[in-house]
């Protein structure tokens, strides 16, 4: 059933896909609608402004548009704007950098130790995942908004497979260790 | 408690972007088009690798095409001219012949007329 379902969508973005190329416009706006939530979600997270977030997914639509005649599936679609948004976002970290990123070790503990179900651990959490370097950061969002294995997202950052690996592993290292020793014990 | 795991899938859960997201792309792609002038579309066009070589093959093979019908041209010119040259002699001398056979034939005739005529014819 749910093969079936994603079969029926994958085949409905390949019809707005070529729509598209053919001039259809109509077709772009569905492509949009199905594609945001991915698009606007990884930069958000990523640059963790809501107006930097929606200007930088407008771009990459718009870049969508202009390159639609080179995409070739849905699957393609997907991985092409994962790909622009990903490294659009790093770009534009990078060009705003100086204003002070500070490095996780350099977070300062929370004063109180909160529950786990306390709003307070998405905070800090969110504060930490914020403060790990620009590639480590990225991978763990495409790792966990995307739910994407470790191949898919060396082939989308362009770096390799072991890079990845070891990135993700040393940011949940760190990420574990501060959380743990802020918020009582967190299991992996 | 949960995991790190699921409190990162929690976290960095898709978002919707805020409402009239799409609308608005679309409108800056409404906005576009004014913009993609001729001298965009004709840079976009040789972006692609493909095509700038076969633009830079092109235009050497036009070059190359170019500078030899100059020097075949030329050669043919050279030859013209020669041609003209050799029939200017060659009409030349044939004149040249022709009066001097005229000259000729115009000694023979005067020496014919000089002839001594019969004394004896005269008397009659």
């Amino acid at each position: 059933m749910g093969g079936w379902l994603s079969e029926t969508v994958e085949q409905t973005v390949e019809d707005a896909v070529d729509r598209c190329a053919a001039g259809d416009r109509s077709a772009f706006a569905e492509i949009v609608r199905e594609h945001q939530a991915m698009v606007y979600s990884l930069a958000l997270h990523f640059l963790r402004s809501p107006s930097l977030a929606e200007d930088l997914a407008q771009d990459v639509f718009l870049e969508l548009y202009r390159n639609i005649g080179s995409i070739q599936s849905a699957a393609h679609l997907r991985f092409w704007l994962r790909k622009v948004t990903c490294h659009r976002s790093i770009d534009r970290v990078r060009r705003r950098k100086p204003d002070g990123m500070i490095s996780l070790q350099e977070v300062p503990e929370p004063a109180v130790a909160a529950q786990a179900r306390d709003p307070l651990l998405e905070a800090k959490l969110w504060k930490l995942v914020a403060t790990l370097p620009d590639k480590p950061r990225m991978a763990i969002i495409l790792r966990y908004q995307e739910e994407m294995e470790l191949r898919e997202v060396a082939e989308v950052m362009e770096i390799p497979i072991n890079t990845v690996k070891s990135s993700i592993d040393r940011a949940l290292e760190l990420l574990r260790t501060k959380l743990s020793r802020s918020m009582g014990v967190v299991r992996t | 408690m949960k995991t790190l795991d699921n409190e990162l899938k929690n976290l960095l859960r898709r978002k919707d972007p805020p409402e009239g997201f799409a609308e608005r792309v679309m409108t800056r792609l409404d906005e576009r088009p004014a913009r993609v002038t001729f001298a965009r579309r004709f840079y976009a066009f040789f972006r692609r690798p493909v095509l700038r070589w076969a633009a830079v093959a092109a235009v050497c093979v036009v070059a190359v095409l170019g500078v030899v019908r100059y020097q075949h041209e030329q050669r043919t010119r050279a030859q013209a001219e020669r041609a003209s040259q050799e029939a200017i002699v060659a009409l030349r001398i044939t004149n040249e012949e022709i009066d001097a056979a005229l000259e000729r034939a115009q000694h023979v005739t005067l020496r014919a007329l000089q002839v001594p005529r019969n004394p004896k014819l005269q008397m009659e």
